[in-house]
Formats: C-alpha cells, sequence, structure tokens
C-alpha cells in the first residue's frame, strides 16, 4: 500500500494505491463545527445532491448515468463527531480491468457534477426534488420510535443533557424541516462549499498521477482555511448520583440504556485502555455483562457496551422484561464494580487485546475502513493501525481499574417500564 | 478436490464432496487478512414433521425448535463455551436461523486451522441437559419480544401467513413463547441426529489460506473422519394450494407511525428443473427490477406524487412457489398496488434497458467478490435454493434477451397475491 498526499490550496486530497480491492473508492468529507439548527439543512442538502443535479435532473436520470458507469454508486451520509458535523459524498466503482477503459475519469467527472453543478435553476433548488426530500425526511424524523433500541438511545441522551451536542438528533427536527425552502437551501448549500473543512480520499489500484489530475480539473473547491479543532467533547458537569428516568410505552421489550460519562481520560486511555475496559465490561459475547446478565441470569438476548471516546462516552444498552429493571441494572452495576476491584482476569486482558488486533488487521480488507484509519490520524491524531497494534500490548490491569474510576454513571433511561417493578 | 472459475471475477472455489456426503467448498484469496467460515445444515423453521434418524414415524416437534437448537450448540460438555474458545485468538462466532437452515459463523483473521478444528468439534457435539434447555427459555423469549416490536419483522410474519395455507412457513422463525416453553432435550437431540448428519450439510470457507491444507484438516478431522453416509432426513411433503389464504389483511399496529405494506405474489414452479428455475428466477427479478426499480419511471412518478416513500423487491423460493414480494412504504399502499398491477400490464421494457440491467448485474457480480462474507453466503444460498453452486453467473446473465424475458412476462399472474398493511393505531379509532 502507497500513500500521497497533495495540498491542493485550502483541502488535501490523499491517495492510497493497493491492489487488495475491484473497486476504486472515492470519499469527499465535508466537515464543520456542529449547529443543532444547521443538522436538518445539512441532512437534506446531502440528501438532495445525490438524487437529481443539473445534468441528470431526476432520480431516474441520475440512477440511470450511474448504471451506464458500470453501477458505479453515490451515496452521502451525514453524522456527528463530537462537535462537529461530516457529510461523506461517497463513489466507488468497478476497476477498468473489469469495466473498460475511461471509466476513472467519467466516474469521477460524475461525482464532479453532483457536488459541483446541483438542480438548481434562478437560485433555487428543483421543486420535484425537494418536495420528495422533504417527505421522505418528514417521514423519518416521524417514524424514529419505530426503533425501540435507537429511541431509547435518544431519550437517554435528552435526559443527560440536552444542551450538548451528544443529544443533538442526527435525523434532524421537524421545526427546522418545515422552514427550509428551495432558496435558503441553496444559500446553505453555498455557505458549506465554500466554508467546510474538505478532505478527499481515493483508494483504489489507481495512477496518483492521473488522479491528481482529475481532482485537480474537476473538484475545484475554494474553501477559505479554517483552523482545525479537536472535536472531543469535554463534559462540565458530571453526576455524583446517576439520574433515573423511566417512561411508559406500549412496547413488548423494554429498553434499557445507560450512559456514563468519561471523566480527565489521559490520551493513552482514551485511545487504548478504555478499548480495552470496553470489550473486557460488554464489548461482546466473551464479555462480563454478557456472561453475567445473558448467560447465567437469563435476563435479555443482548447486552452491550461501546464506548466513543470523541464524546467521552460509555453507553450500555439491553432489552430486558420491565419488571427484571432493577435486577438488571444492579447486576451490570456489579460488573462495572468488578472491574474497578480488579475481580477479572489477566487472560481476559488478553484476549481482548488479541481481538483488538484482529479488529485492526481487518481493517485492511475494507476500502472504507481504511480511509477511516487515515482520516481519524488527521483529525484526532489517532495512531495507525499498526502503532496501535503495539501499544495496545502496553495496556496493564492497573491502566484499566484506574480508568475504571473515571467511568461515572450518569443517566439511566428505561423505554416502556413500570408495572410491577420488584 | 475439483476448481473451478466463478466466471469473470478472477475467483476460484475448491470444491470435493466427502465419502460422508458433506459439501466443501473453498475459496482461497490473496490480499486478504480476514477469514470467514459457515457451517450449515439444511435444517429451518419449517422442518416441523419429520421421521426421526433410526425410527419409522413421522413426528411434529414444537415451533421455533430449530432456533433453539441454534442457540444450545452453544453448550459443551467440558464447560468451555465456543465462545470462550473463539475469543482466544480474537475470533467472532455467531449462529442464525432461517426458514430453511441454520448457519454456524466463524470470522477472524488468527488461526483459522485451530478454528476449523473447533467449529467441526462443537457442531459434532451436542450437549443438552434439562437445566441448559431451561435456561434457554428466558433469553429466547426476550429475543421473540425484541421481534414483536419491530414493524417490519411483524409485516414479514403476516404476510407468509397470508400467503400461505398449510406450509409451514407461516409460523415465525424463533417460534412462540408457548411453544418455546415445550421445547424438551430429547426433541433436540432427535432434530439433531436426524439433520445434522453430514449428508445434510456443507462447509464454505472463504480466506487467505492453502485449500490443499485446509481440505486436509477437514479430512482428517476426529469428528467427522468415523462419519458414515446417511439417507437425507424425511420430512413432511406439504400441500400447499396456489390460491392464498388470505388476498387482503389490516392490520393496526403499536410501533407504526406511516403505513408500511407488504404485497407478495406466488408464482408455481413446480417441475422446474433447478437451472430453468435460475433462470426463471432471474428474468422475473429483470423484469420487476427494470419496471419497478431505482431508474424507472414508475419509481419516479409515484414518488413525485407523493404516493411512495419506499420499495424493495424480493424474490425467495418456497418449495413449489417463486414468491415475489414489494415492501412497501406509502400513505396509501393500496393506491399504490393497483399502480404497481398497471404499470406491469401497460409498460414496454426495450432492449436498451435489459442491457443496462445486464451492465449493472454483471458489474455487481464482480464487487461482491471484493466481500469474503457476501461470497460465502451466496455460494450457501445457492446450495440451499438449487442444490448446487452457479458458477456461471455473469455467463447467464450475458445470454438473457428479450424474447425471452417477454415470454414469461406474459405468463406472468398477479392472481395469486396477499397484501398486508401495518397501520399507525390512531387509524383504527377514526374508522370504528
Amino acid at each position: 500500500m502507497q500513500y500521497r498526499k497533495v495540498e491542493l490550496g485550502s483541502y488535501n486530497l490523499h491517495m492510497i494505491k493497493t491492489d487488495r480491492f475491484k473497486t476504486v473508492n472515492v470519499q469527499i468529507i465535508l466537515s464543520d463545527k456542529i449547529k443543532k439548527e444547521d443538522i436538518t439543512k445539512r441532512n437534506f442538502l446531502s440528501d438532495i445532491l445525490t438524487y437529481s443535479c443539473k445534468k441528470y435532473k431526476t432520480k431516474r436520470d441520475l440512477s440511470i448515468a450511474s448504471q451506464d458507469l458500470y453501477a458505479a454508486s453515490v451515496y452521502s451520509t451525514s453524522y456527528r463527531l463530537g462537535n462537529y458535523y461530516n457529510t461523506d459524498i461517497n463513489l466507488y466503482f468497478l476497476n477498468e480491468k473489469y469495466s473498460e477503459k475511461g471509466m476513472t475519469e467519467k466516474s469521477m467527472e460524475f461525482l464532479s457534477e453532483i457536488i459541483f453543478n446541483p438542480n438548481v435553476e434562478n437560485n433555487k433548488f428543483d421543486s420535484n426534488s425537494f418536495n420528495i426530500i422533504k417527505n421522505n425526511m418528514r417521514i423519518q424524523i416521524e417514524s424514529v420510535k419505530e426503533d425501540t433500541r435507537k429511541y431509547s438511545m435518544i431519550r437517554m441522551l435528552e435526559n443527560m443533557d440536552k444542551t450538548m451536542p451528544y443529544s443533538y438528533h442526527g435525523f434532524g427536527y421537524i421545526e427546522d424541516l418545515e422552514k427550509i425552502t428551495e432558496e435558503s437551501l441553496y444559500e446553505y448549500y453555498k455557505e458549506l462549499i465554500r466554508s467546510s473543512n474538505v478532505e478527499i480520499f481515493v483508494i483504489g489500484d489507481i495512477d496518483f498521477n492521473q488522479i491528481e489530475r482529475i481532482v485537480r480539473e474537476q473538484f475545484k473547491f475554494n474553501v477559505y482555511k479554517k483552523k482545525k479543532e479537536n472535536p472531543t467533547i469535554i463534559h462540565n458537569k458530571v453526576r455524583s448520583i446517576a439520574k433515573k428516568v423511566v417512561e411508559e410505552d406500549d412496547i413488548n421489550q423494554s429498553k434499557l440504556t445507560i450512559g456514563c460519562k468519561l471523566k480527565d481520560l489521559t490520551e493513552f486511555e482514551r485511545n487504548y485502555v478504555l478499548t480495552i475496559y470496553n470489550i473486557i465490561l460488554g464489548g461482546g459475547s466473551e464479555s462480563l455483562l454478557f456472561k453475567n446478565v445473558r448467560e447465567k441470569h437469563s435476563l435479555c438476548y443482548y447486552i452491550s457496551s461501546s464506548s466513543n471516546k470523541v464524546d467521552n462516552l460509555l453507553i450500555i444498552s439491553s432489552g430486558i422484561a420491565k419488571n427484571n429493571f432493577k435486577k438488571a441494572l444492579s447486576l451490570i452495576k456489579k460488573e462495572m464494580k468488578n472491574i474497578e476491584l480488579g475481580n477479572f482476569s489477566e487472560e481476559a486482558i488478553l484476549q481482548a487485546k488479541i481481538r483488538y488486533n484482529s479488529i485492526l488487521d481487518e481493517i485492511y480488507d475494507y476500502p472504507n475502513q481504511i480511509i477511516s484509519a487515515y482520516y481519524a490520524s488527521i483529525i484526532l491524531g489517532v495512531d495507525f493501525p499498526d502503532v496501535r497494534k503495539k501499544k495496545i500490548m502496553e495496556v496493564t490491569k492497573e491502566d484499566i481499574m484506574k480508568l475504571s474510576k473515571k467511568v461515572k454513571m450518569d443517566t439511566i433511561y428505561l423505554l416502556g417500564g413500570i408495572d410491577k417493578d420488584e | 478436490m475439483n476448481k473451478l472459475e466463478l466466471i469473470g471475477t478472477d475467483t476460484y472455489v475448491y470444491y470435493e464432496k466427502l465419502p460422508s456426503g458433506l459439501d466443501i467448498y473453498l475459496l482461497p484469496y490473496q490480499n486478504k487478512n480476514n477469514y470467514f467460515m459457515s457451517y450449515f445444515t439444511k435444517f429451518g423453521s419449517v422442518n416441523l414433521e419429520f421421521v426421526p434418524n433410526g425410527e419409522k414415524k413421522f413426528i411434529k416437534v414444537p415451533e421455533g425448535i430449530a432456533h433453539f437448537l441454534e442457540h444450545k450448540m452453544f453448550e459443551q460438555e467440558d464447560g468451555e463455551a465456543p465462545f470462550e474458545f473463539f475469543a482466544k485468538s480474537g475470533t467472532g462466532c455467531n449462529a442464525s436461523t432461517g426458514f430453511k437452515a441454520t448457519r454456524y459463523i466463524v470470522y477472524g483473521t488468527n488461526d483459522l486451522e485451530e478454528n476449523l478444528e473447533y467449529l467441526l468439534k462443537y457442531i459434532n457435539n451436542p450437549y443438552f441437559t434439562d437445566e441448559n434447555v431451561e435456561k434457554e427459555k428466558g433469553i429466547i423469549a426476550e429475543e421473540i419480544k425484541m421481534y414483536d416490536d419491530n414493524p417490519e419483522w411483524v409485516l414479514t410474519e403476516e404476510v407468509q401467513k397470508a400467503l400461505f395455507k398449510n406450509h409451514p412457513i407461516r409460523n415465525d422463525i424463533a417460534g412462540y413463547i408457548d411453544t418455546i416453553e415445550k421445547i424438551t432435550k430429547e426433541q433436540l437431540y432427535q432434530c439433531y441426529n436426524t439433520f445434522y448428519q453430514p449428508s445434510n450439510m456443507g462447509l464454505v470457507i472463504g480466506g487467505n489460506f492453502e485449500p490443499n491444507e485446509v481440505i486436509d484438516i477437514i479430512k482428517n478431522n476426529t469428528y467427522l473422519k468415523d462419519k458414515t453416509k446417511t439417507q437425507l432426513p424425511k420430512v413432511k411433503d406439504v400441500i400447499e394450494p396456489l390460491k392464498v389464504n388470505k388476498s387482503f389483511v389490516e392490520i393496526p399496529f403499536h410501533n407504526v407511525t406511516n403505513p408500511k405494506a407488504g404485497y407478495a405474489i406466488k408464482l408455481p414452479i413446480k417441475g422446474m428443473s433447478k437451472e430453468k428455475l435460475y433462470e426463471y428466477n432471474i428474468y422475473i427479478g429483470m423484469i420487476l427490477n427494470i419496471l419497478f426499480g431505482s431508474s424507472s419511471k414508475f419509481r419516479e412518478d409515484m414518488m413525485s406524487n407523493n404516493l411512495l416513500n419506499s420499495l424493495i423487491l424480493e424474490r425467495t423460493i418456497v418449495d413449489d412457489y417463486l414468491i415475489i414480494t414489494f415492501w412497501i412504504e406509502s400513505n396509501d399502499p393500496k393506491t399504490l398496488i393497483k399502480k404497481i398491477k398497471e404499470q406491469f400490464d401497460h409498460c414496454q421494457i426495450s432492449e436498451e434497458e435489459i442491457n443496462r440491467c445486464k451492465k449493472v448485474w454483471i458489474s455487481s457480480e464482480v464487487i461482491m467478490t471484493d466481500n469474503i462474507e457476501i461470497t460465502v453466503d451466496n455460494i450457501i444460498n445457492d446450495l440451499i435454493e438449487y442444490g448446487n453452486i452457479i458458477p456461471d453467473k455473469i455467463t447467464v446473465i450475458r445470454n438473457m434477451n428479450l424474447e425471452k424475458l417477454n415470454k414469461i412476462r406474459k405468463k406472468f399472474d398477479f392472481e395469486n397475491s396477499s397484501t398486508v398493511i401495518l397501520l399507525p393505531e390512531e387509524n383504527e379509532q377514526v374508522t370504528s
């Protein structure tokens, strides 16, 4: 694998050459500080850009064009990364070896059309595309409760602190949606294209010079350069006694979500110790939570924990019967206490490290994961996978016990609770 | 070992049928760190009436037993759970039960050989006790309740119930709280001894390895070596009429905000050879894709008229029938379904559209082989549906033509169809 970075004025092009894949993958990341009131607009924009464009005025035309490029695929996603909000516009297409000569250039041109020539007339987005996207977004926002596990997570985060970015709804807000017009969306488009931090990644069996030339010609982002800040969220308060919220709901299985804040972690703790702590606590079927709450006490089908070092949060999630709420909660607390007391084996630590290293090895099997690894190193200063493989081995039992005291249970939320809780 | 190419994809498959009847398929990859193995048995939720191995009479077992058995395979007599063994090398393992098969998967980057040996050991050494069977009931009950809150899942189940009168595919894969309650360790052993026989199973592995070395490990495995070939399990035939059980069902559902619908059509395929069936199936797929897929005029029009939010097409084979399902999200599913039929009757398909669809499908076949897990799963799907792998898919796609497509389309019949709509509960109060 070869890597080359080219600074193109206000943005960077990162090229990774590898013969591991039959496709070429392109990812354009537009990133900016999060503003709650802009989330809906940004999602709208990310959807509408990949729905139609000036050259391909309907979804149908755009689909036909992508199919003619040997099923080239364009899709976009928007997501929060700590204090930042990112929009990724992705393209992948077959290596010319499996399609025909000239397809690299044509596929990249296609992506460029989508980003730089949106379906706009008289400073307004096309009404037909606009209304379809608006309608779909409305339904998406309204149906958030259908996924009870996700909804429980949202409610937990809101209860934790509704002023913090982690509680913002990633799918947007109805009030904001209703305010968006064809004109205001175009204004926002111009702002986004001008003011985001932009990184472009291209990975595959590529020719560096060709890709650089195409990007220089086709992707003329003219953003003003901004100082990059660390997106990590720092908590200004941590509850000494966890807030407990139980809400009634007419569902068959109650959803328990517990949010823990991480306080004053060192870089090493955040990047390494936390990973091992999480694997041991609830990272899989070998974890303390799975073995005790599910296997030993048969209280649930799923239980897991996940850590987010950018948000400084660790979240535990499970589906239980409502009258087992107290029992499940006390078992979870007990396992967290067990880590604090050092009641876990050296073997468990070693296994967690091996598991983590295996996950790192697998990064190289997927183009998007390789891109993410590079991006994480640029934005978060995270070490590269080969360095991570070595450093993770340095984590000791004492490190994990020390970290466990910085994991503060802050908010306990149960969706679909009450009845007869014993 | 035989070797063949998945044509046009630079991917090779080595295969062999062991004397015991076990099918082995190996896909060596260069340039990959990971591997994925899947050991499967053709035992799924539909296998409820059968003659147990060594016996003569048919028995009936409770709904959900195949899934229950899958959970219980993770118990070992020596007390070490498979999860624990695999965790030592940072390897993942899991299992899933479908209508027709149960799959046990192992995936990771380390110790392929040891993990393969262990997979063969644990699947060939069941250990069921009254206690461990009892313990599982609470866990599975929670799994069932979890799915009962999921509208897509409930809709799928309701569509099967509307479409089929007798076929056991009507039952939920995980069974029901009252049926799993009845399951005993004796029944689990009966199922195990009948369906977990090599002749009813297969093993497919993809990853960075030398096929000769891996086949040797399998051939010399202690738990497989002494296995002899047994007869295939005798499963009770079901007589399922072409006529659907119910053609229209509307269900108010507690956890849905916008109507969701399934519109499913039953097409008879009885007597078709496996090759013919494969071809027929992809022609139907192509017709639907052109008429209703992402580049169709229909989709564009329906979305512009605010009649459609999401439309997913699915094809499944259930014994004598090919089932086509339109999964719909729309504020007016009934009108949309009417439009689907009209579109089918009136819209022409052009040569150009066929060629574009072929191009997309061929490209997708190539792209898919980059992912080991997807490639292994595809091979297993072929083995389950067609009894064989289909290495020349790209050739079959290339040979598709308008004449044949129109012939198949002409015979297409919407007559035997079921519509199931899940509605928000408020709607019910308004109408009643």
